[in-house]
């Protein structure tokens, strides 16, 4: 089943002379984790934002298409009703903090407050959440006071505790240093484990060949790539679109240009490994 | 089209609302930072101006308003003086709307009312809660002036326009200058948004006019 | 649960406790400056019972008490009047100005006591649950709430720019030209991140279905106890007789 559906999605931002996405189709099925790829502005970000709905209602401008998540036509609902919906997390950890919460905990509970869940069952989701994402231990810390690194866990923790089925999140790691980018990788295949439908953007390539099941790859705004990582990440095409590849994968086609086959295109260590040992033994 | 209602209710979008306390911390930091350099100015209002300019008079009433009240708890005596600071953000709001930040000459015209409504008020204030001598600086000014003989009335008009028509100018100056470095795709968020826009697309039409 | 720790004072509702704040601040307008002792008596002891004796004392001394012997010092002054007490060099002390300057002194010490008390016992939190659970919009809570949080923020975010400013040579104690050129490097860069952060602020408060339209719960239980509605009417009817007693004694 699609739980995602755009189609002819263009939209064009209120004030430039031109469309930042062009006529846009694509699926995520449910349960899916669907990473979109590309190059700096090819419109990434500006696409979350339309899955989401903040496109038109928030930054206006004109928009032609649809977006159908689980059914719900996003532009024709409520703004603030589809926060319900779709969790949405994005780059900055810090202007992700409610502002008004003077502990993590509080921070976590806003969101629960505001969708009117029951108080004795906030309490039970906020543990469950903060065992999960790692945050037990500055369960008291003001949130203004943790590292870039902990806030984005408390900021993706605030969302996931709010259970909506899909979650949009945009280069959640991008500000982070290494330690704080595994983290926070970790909690995202924990909710695809789980069954969340997830729209990731993101630059590290080795951890979309790894987990994801289905890269689409922007550019100029239109979709060039749609497939699996493996069909996306071998086929060379891929280098004309200004992104990186798995480090695997570009170590392989290096390997190729010096004759050393392989019967077919790594993307993972572990299929790197595996195909060297079959190249090197023969 | 966009943007167009506009009234008490529909000035209040989340982003002023979010706004508000960050313009109030603005003044608050600023008004601080002026201590720190030991600036001869108060330019404490410049959030206040800035939201007032982006958001229209009710989000500038409130800012001002809040900034000065929050400011008593550590001086009491400022309290009445957030009158002041409530009708300038109301004033600088209501002429931003009516297109008065939108050219140098017109920013000027509305420097001037903001700085003598500004003037005018801190004069009354002063005088019937303090009799003239609140606790600013200022009050020390009038003091030694009217010790040394000079008499009461032009000594506090004279020391408060030299305090507020600066002060106020550089005030409205620096958002002005904000406003024009911002990029249309963020001032179309506020409810005078539209003015700034439209006033910037009037001017190049003239230059591909001419 | 944890309220039972809590002292005698603090265990009110925050409502309570401003309507305390209010009729002291009001009393101490309307009345002269012996009631105004008296009230400034009854708040270091308020203080004192909710442990904050200390905390206050010292707010108190630092700002209040200062502001009012400045206060008093300008007034007695230069306040005009024609009855002379006291002359020295070209300073006249008058009996029409000793008389406003404790007029104004009792009622800033008064109203401004109120309000540091008030400060210092009310956790703006707590009152801001009480407000919205009233019929107060949460947009209006929100406002003075993130206000109250966000100005230590912002002083920290200030002094880390002050800190570049100086690394890079602007020193704060060089002429006036050179500290004016320091303001606008420090003050621009401040507005403009601050507007950006607003707009990703309202990102953030809209994925956390703060404008959803379902009704809303509070995980914070503030307690209102039928001794506070009690109290509460008390300090009401209290507040009305005294400005009955004021409209009284102007009367006749």
């Amino acid at each position: 089943m699609d739980c995602i559906k755009v189609t002819n999605l263009t939209y064009q931002y209120p004030t430039s002379q031109q469309k930042v996405l062009k006529d846009i189709s694509f699926s995520v099925k449910k349960g899916e984790l669907c990473a979109i790829i590309g190059a700096n502005g090819s419109g990434k970000t500006t696409l979350c934002n339309a899955v989401r709905g903040f496109i038109p209602g928030f930054y206006k401008g004109e928009m032609t298409g649809e977006v159908l998540v689980n059914g719900i036509n996003v532009q024709k609902e409520k703004m603030g009703d589809l926060a319900l919906h779709i969790g949405f997390v994005f780059q900055n950890p810090f202007t992700q903090i409610s502002g008004i919460a003077k502990t993590v905990y509080e921070e976590l509970a806003f969101g629960l407050e505001n969708m009117g869940v029951e108080p004795d069952k906030i309490h039970e989701r906020i543990e469950c959440i903060m065992k999960l994402t790692h945050i037990d231990e500055f369960r008291d810390r003001d949130p203004y006071q943790l590292s870039g690194g902990q806030q984005q866990r408390v900021a993706l923790a605030a969302i996931l505790v709010m259970e909506q089925e899909v979650l949009v999140i945009d280069e959640p790691t991008s500000q982070l240093d290494p330690q704080s980018t595994d983290d926070i990788f970790e909690i995202i295949w924990q909710m695809k484990e789980m069954g969340k439908t997830i729209v990731l953007v993101e630059h590290k390539m080795e951890q979309i060949a790894e987990y994801a099941d289905h890269v689409i790859v922007l550019e100029k705004g239109k979709v060039v790539m749609d497939g699996t990582p493996k069909e996306v990440f071998t086929d060379t095409d891929i280098l004309r679109y200004h992104t990186r590849l798995p480090q695997c994968t570009r170590i392989a086609l290096e390997m190729m240009k010096e004759r050393i086959s392989f019967s077919k295109i790594p993307i993972t260590v572990e299929e790197t490994i595996r195909e060297l040992k079959k190249t090197l033994e023969i | 089209m966009l943007n167009e209602k506009r009234g008490l209710k529909a000035d209040f979008t989340l982003i002023t609302i979010l706004i508000i306390p960050i313009a109030i911390a603005v003044n608050f930091i600023i008004g601080s930072l002026v201590l720190t350099l030991k600036l001869p100015l108060y330019l404490d209002s410049i959030g206040t101006f800035l939201v007032a300019i982006l958001a229209g008079p009710w989000v500038g009433a409130l800012t001002g308003f809040l900034s000065i009240a929050i400011n008593s708890i550590a001086d009491p005596t400022l309290f009445p003086f957030s009158i002041i600071a409530c009708a300038l953000g109301f004033i600088v709001g209501f002429m931003a709307r009516r297109k008065m930040f939108t050219t140098i000459g017109r920013f000027i015209i509305a420097g001037i009312i903001t700085a003598f409504v500004a003037m005018v008020m801190s004069i009354t204030i002063s005088y019937i809660f303090y009799g003239g001598f609140d606790t600013s600086g200022n009050a020390l000014l009038l003091g030694t002036m009217v010790t040394a003989g000079i008499p009461f009335w032009p000594a506090v008009v004279v020391i408060n326009f030299i305090s507020e028509v600066p002060d106020k100018f550089i005030s409205l100056l620096v958002p002005y200058l904000v406003i024009r470095g911002m990029s249309e795709r963020y001032l179309h968020k506020f409810s005078n948004g539209s003015v700034f826009i439209d006033a910037r697309k009037a001017r190049e039409e003239k230059k591909k006019n001419k | 649960m944890e309220r039972k720790n809590q002292n005698i004072i603090k265990r009110w509702n925050p409502l309570t406790l401003l309507f305390l704040i209010i009729l002291l601040a009001v009393f101490s307008v309307l009345y002269n400056y012996k009631v105004t002792l008296v009230i400034v008596m009854i708040m270091v002891i308020t203080a004192m019972l909710a442990g904050e004796g200390h905390n206050f004392l010292k707010a108190w001394i630092k700002s209040i008490v200062v502001i009012c012997a400045i206060c008093f010092v300008l007034q007695s002054l230069f306040i005009p009047g024609q009855q002379v007490l006291w002359e020295f060099w070209v300073f006249q002390i008058k009996r029409e100005s000793i008389g406003r300057a404790i007029i104004l002194c009792s009622r800033i010490l008064g109203v401004g006591s109120a309000i540091l008390l008030g400060a210092k016992l009310i956790d703006m939190s707590s009152l801001m649950t009480v407000l919205e659970k009233k019929g107060i919009s949460p947009s209006a809570t929100y406002i003075l709430l993130s206000t109250s949080n966000i100005i230590p923020q912002m002083s920290k975010k200030m002094n880390a720019i002050m800190e570049a400013q100086k690394s890079r040579g602007i020193e704060t104690d060089s002429n006036l030209i050179v500290r004016a050129k320091a303001f606008f490097p420090a003050v621009v860069p401040l507005l403009l991140n601050s507007l950006v952060s607003a707009e990703e602020r309202a990102i953030t408060m809209e994925a956390r279905a703060f404008s959803a339209s379902c009704s809303k719960t509070k995980i914070r239980d503030v307690e209102d106890a039928k001794s506070d509605k009690i109290i509460r009417i008390l300090l009401a009817v209290i507040l009305l007789l005294g400005i009955g007693g004021k409209i009284w004694i102007v009367l006749k």
